[in-house]
Order: structure tokens, then sequence, then C-alpha cells
């Protein structure tokens, strides 16, 4: 009997061995069912809100800036100038800008600075820096920055307002500053004309996006030129501003005209348009064979010559119009355009640009950096022919 | 003893059924296709299936006469490159002719380009329907389906197809000036495409080299140059630069006065003093890096 027990017992055992491996492999069966079938990631089922789709989709308000913040009318001690000094100031206070905020924040300007000309640095590119020449000449210019300021504690909005103000406020006196303060508004005006010209050739419809958006961005620009001479209704304007504010106006009024429908681009507007096209360029020539003012050149010029390449000898237009921009200025150099190291073009050439510093510009004039650096000597035929053209026909100093 | 013999058949059938599981419990290979190939080859269009023939009946004419199954080189990847480079107007004829949505004027608006665009393009049809082998009026996509088919078989192949490698493989200043010497040599046809391998070398010699050279820092002259200065040598190593072929309509879509007969109409009557005098300084360069004279 016991033999016999013991024979159960180990068949019973058997049994559970053999049972317990076939279970084995039915699992195993199924680990390999399911490696050989794609697995897929399961949908987590959640619960989107709609408030957080709406987050997603609202624009983002920018911050609203009080221009005037810190301004006191009573404390402005700036001197005053002629109306091409203030307009140069001017110029630089609106370049110190971060400069001067991080002086309110109490911080390091050159951190702040790397953040704005790596703005558009890819992950995977090298953030950019300055090499220590370059800072040299950065600590210099952050220096230059600190001299607008009033006091240590004077906000940017406050330094900006006093600049802005006597820009608006100085008439001008003589030719050289008369000749500049037209410019300005030449500049507006032939943008406008050249903008019309471009984009309404073929009439206006609601229906054409592309036009509508143009036309769009051409009224926010209008506008956001009024709003910024306006910043101030304490301001008591000059002739030329006030003329400057009634072209906006005029402007506007002719971009809502279109849009709603009231001027109607029919033959006749488009003929118009076609000969004030035509007679804006010239009174635009006229008006540089007789200028005096560099200043004037140099925000007229890129609005004459930018098409008249094959006029000047130069079938590659893209070529003429890159080297015309720098010998444009060597031409306003000539005048009494500012054309030293510490010139809006040269510090832009040395450290500023957040597309191409050059360390050989460092300390440069204009005059030196292009004919030295900038242009092959090979290049200096093609400028000295393109300067020939300038000086024959709009040199008058 | 009969306990003995279940004993022993218990433990034979205990083996068996072990070693049965453990063989199960091996992982199968995972399918690469999970679907089925008749179904994949039915996704194939005609035109597809006409070069899958065509490239089966090469082979076959291969065993038979072994050297006329290229035009420019053994290489399928160079090969291909080459005759897409000198017909690039006749394949963009047959995209736009083909295409219901793409036109030349839909994307350039210049008439100068649009008729000179034509004028070059005048000859494809014949050009498709002499030399088949040249798959002008081919797609895109089976373009690329059937590039991807191919392998290559030179140096050059390879770095052609450099952007199959992993992103940040390196390839030495040697090997690069080495595919330069090739070029020149053999490939002129080659010199002025832009090989991915070749960049930094590009970057951290050449454009430095040609700073020097043409004694300025203006990079975007340089580059400026750099191309022209390609264009110049494989001109001058008899590269097809007329009307028609791909050097001459890529400088026409850049600027419509260079829509011109020949390269070196454009070279002698288009393009300024200095930009011709620093080609001319530049060129000796490149004839040196593509190690010719």
């Amino acid at each position: 009997m016991t033999m016999k027990k013991w024979g159960l017992t180990f068949l019973v055992i058997l049994m559970a061995v053999i049972a317990f491996f076939l279970y084995q492999r039915f699992v195993s069966d199924e680990k390999t069912l399911t490696s050989s079938v794609v697995t897929t990631i399961p949908i987590k089922k959640e619960k989107i809100s709609k408030k957080s789709i709406i987050k997603k989709i609202t624009p983002k308000k920018t911050e609203k800036i009080d221009w005037l913040a810190g301004y006191d009318k009573g404390k402005d001690a700036t001197k005053t100038v002629d109306l091409i000094t203030a307009f140069r100031e001017f110029r630089k206070v609106k370049r110190c800008r971060f400069v001067i905020q991080s002086f309110n924040d109490n911080k390091e300007s050159y951190p702040i600075f790397l953040e704005i000309i790596n703005k558009y640095t890819r992950k995977n590119q090298t953030p950019k820096e300055l090499s220590a020449i370059q800072r040299q000449y950065f600590g210099k210019w952050v220096d230059s920055c600190a001299d607008f300021m009033q006091s240590d504690d004077e906000l940017y909005t406050s330094v900006h307002e006093r600049y802005r103000k006597r820009f608006y406020q100085t008439k001008p006196k003589t030719k050289r500053e008369k000749d500049f303060a037209k410019s300005w508004p030449y500049a507006e005006e032939t943008r406008f004309i050249n903008f019309k010209y471009d984009n309404l050739i073929n009439g206006y419809t609601g229906e054409n996006v592309k036009l509508t958006r143009a036309i769009n961005q051409q009224t926010r620009h209008a506008r956001g030129l009024l709003s910024y001479i306006n910043i101030n209704d304490d301001i008591e304007f000059s002739e030329r501003t006030n003329q400057e504010i009634n072209m906006y106006q005029q402007h506007l009024n002719e971009l809502n005209g279109i849009v709603d429908g009231s001027i109607v681009i029919d033959d006749n507007y488009l003929i118009n348009l076609y000969q004030l096209y035509e007679s804006n360029n010239k009174k635009l020539d006229e008006f540089l064979k007789q200028n005096i003012s560099s200043e004037a050149f140099m925000t007229l010029a890129p609005l004459l010559f930018s098409n008249k390449n094959e006029g000047m000898g130069f079938y590659d237009k893209k070529y003429y119009q890159s080297i015309m921009s720098n010998i444009a200025l060597l031409f306003a150099c000539s005048m009494d355009y500012p054309c030293d190291s510490d010139s809006k073009e040269m510090v832009l050439n040395c450290f500023k640009s957040s597309k191409f510093t050059d360390e050989s510009a460092c300390g440069l004039s204009i005059q030196d950096y292009n004919l030295n650096h900038y242009f092959s000597p090979n290049q200096l035929m093609d400028v000295d022919q393109l300067l020939n053209y300038l000086f024959e026909n709009y040199a008058n100093n | 003893m009969q306990t003995t013999k279940y004993k022993i058949i218990g433990l034979i059938l205990l083996v068996i059924v072990i070693v049965f599981s453990l063989r199960q419990n091996q992982v199968p290979k995972v399918e690469e296709n999970i679907r089925p190939v008749k179904q994949q080859e039915k996704e194939f269009n005609t035109a597809t299936t006409v070069i899958i023939k065509q490239a089966q009946k090469s082979k076959k004419e291969q065993k038979e006469e072994p050297n006329s199954t290229y035009i420019y080189s053994e290489d399928p990847i160079v090969e291909n490159h080459i005759i897409s480079l000198k017909y690039s107007v006749c394949q963009t004829y047959f995209i736009f002719q083909n295409s219901p949505y793409l036109n030349f004027k839909s994307l350039y608006n210049s008439k100068i380009q649009h008729d000179y665009f034509n004028k070059a393009s005048a000859n494809c049809e014949k050009l498709n329907k002499d030399h088949p082998e040249y798959l002008l009026n081919i797609n895109y996509k089976e373009r690329i389906t059937l590039m991807q088919s191919k392998t290559a078989t030179s140096k050059i192949g390879q770095m052609l197809e450099f952007y199959k490698k992993p992103i940040n493989t390196i390839v030495s200043n040697q090997e690069i000036e080495e595919l330069y010497g090739i070029l020149g040599n053999e490939y002129p046809e080659l010199i002025s495409y832009p090989f991915i391998a070749g960049m930094k070398y590009e970057v951290d010699t050449i454009i430095p080299d040609l700073k020097e050279l043409l004694f300025t820092t203006n990079t975007q002259y340089v580059a400026k140059i750099t191309n022209l200065s390609r264009m110049y040598l494989s001109c001058q190593l008899n590269n097809d630069c007329t009307m028609g072929s791909s050097t001459m309509m890529s400088l026409c879509l850049i600027e419509t006065n260079f829509c011109v007969a020949s390269f070196d109409e454009l070279f002698n009557e288009r393009l300024s003093q200095g930009v011709q005098a620093d080609v001319l300084l530049a060129l000796p360069y490149f004839k040196r890096l593509y190690q010719v004279e």
C-alpha cells in the first residue's frame, strides 16, 4: 500500500509540475503575442477644460508702458540745441534704452545685452559673446549712455521724454536744419505713395486677404506714428511737427476711405497715382540736388536709389543694393554726417548688431572701416563709379 | 518494477514538457513589415513599376554589355545627381506639366524669367523621348523612392548621401580635400553642388582663406565670389553653361539681368568690374582646391 501511495503522490506531483510548465507556456505565449504586435501608447482620457484652451488661444497682452513715468516738466533741464543735434541725441537715447533700464533695475547691462543679441539663437547654436576688444567698446558705449541721465535714479521714460519733447519742439533755423526738417515728411510721403503704387495697381476688394493685411499694417503704422508724437499733450509742437501730424492724418483718412469704399480705385485714381509716383520721384531728386543736410540724404537716398541700378551701370541688383547703402554713407561723410567710431553705424558694426559684428570695426571711422576692411581692393572700382555719380549730381557743400 | 516504470515514464514526460516550455519562452523576431509584401507592391503606381522593370532590364543588359548602363558614373547615386543637375530644367518642366496647381508663373512673376524658362525647356519633350533612361518625367516622390533603393558605391556617392549619417558625423579635412580633387578631375558638374559634408570645411577653411585673399571682412561678399568662382571653374572644365543648363537657369532665377545665353556673356557683360576682378583673383585658389590646372 505504501508503495502505491508513494507512486500516486509521485504522479500527482508530476502532474502538478506539468501543469505548472504548461501554465508558464501559456503566459509566455501571451507575452510573445504582445511583443509581436505593434504596441500603442494608451490614450489617457483626461478631461480638458475649455478654460485651458481659451487661455492658449487668447493673445498675450503686451505691457502698456507709461511713457511719461518719472518725467517732471519742472525738473527738465535739457539744453536747447539746434534741430540736427536734437535729432542725433534723441536717436542715441533710444538706442540706449536697455542700458538705462538696466541702471534703473540695478542690473548689469552686459547680460541683458547678450540676451537681446541671442534672442533668435537656436538651441543647437553657440550663443554669441563679445570678444575682449568688443567688450572694451561696449563698456565705453554704456558710459556714454549714462551721460544722458540727469540723475543716477532717473527713469528711462523720463530721459526719453526730455529728448523727445525737445526734438518735436525745436524749430529749424539754418538751411541745413530746414533741409533735414523737410526730409522726414518727404520720406513718409514717398513710402506711402510707393505703398499705394505697389499694392493698389489692380484695384482693391475686401476679398483680397494679402492686400487687406497690407492696408491694415499701413494704417497701424500711421496710427502708431500719430500716437507717438502725441504722447505728451503739454508739448507745443513746431510747425513742421504739425505738418507731419496732418500728413499722417491724411494717410489714415485715405486708407479708411479705401477700406470702406468711399474712395474708389478706378482708372482715374490709378492715373493720378501713377502721375503722383513719377512726380514724387522727380521732386525727391530735385530736393536732394540742392540739399545740404547729410541726415536728409541718408533718409531719402534708399528711397531714391534702390531701384536705379541699371541707370548706374549695375545689372546685379542685389549686389548694387548691398554696396549702395555703404556708398551713400561714405557720401554723407563728405557732408556733416557723424562718421567717427562712436557713430551708430560703427557701434552696430563693432558689437551691436544681432546678425553680424566685426571686431576689426571697433575704434574705426566709417571711412576707414569701409575702405580698408569692408570693401575688397577690387570692389573700390565699383565704389568709385557710384561715388562719382553721387558727387556729380548731389554734392552741394 | 511497475512503479519504476511509471517513474521513468513520468520523468521522460517531465523532461519533454520542460524542454518544450523553454523553447516557447524565447521571444520570436518582430516582423519588420507587418503588411504582407503583395499589398505593398500594389501601392506603387505604374510609373514606378516601369522604373523597376527598366532597372531589371538594365541589370540584364549589364550581363551582356557591362559598360552601357551608366552615362556619367557607375555609382547610381552620383549618376542620378549629375543627371538631375544637368537636366533640372526639364525635370521642373515636367513637374509643372503634371501638376494642376504649380506653374512657373505662380513661382516667378517676371516675364523675362518666364520666357527664359520657356526657351530653355523647349526641347524637353524630345529629350525625354530620346532618352527615357534620364527619367525626367517622374515626380519628386518617385525620385526619392528610387534613390532610397540605391546604395552609393563610391566616396562621392557616400558624400552625396551624407544626410543619412548621424548628425555629429565628422569628415576630416583630408577626406574633403580628396573629394574636391575627385570632383575637379572627374565630375566638374558637381563643383557647385552644396555638399553638406563640406559645410564645416567651407566655414572653417575656405571662407577665412578667401577673406584673406580678397582683403575683405564681408562674409556675404566672399560667399558670392566663392559661388561665382566655382561656376566659372566648372564652365572652364566643360560643364554645360549655355542657355537651358541648370547653372544658367539658377542664375536667371536670382536676377532677371542674368537671363542670358551663356555664363561667358554673363561674366563679361553683367557683372561689375570689381566682382569680375575678384572672381579672377579667387580662381587659382579653387583650381588648387579642386586639383586642376
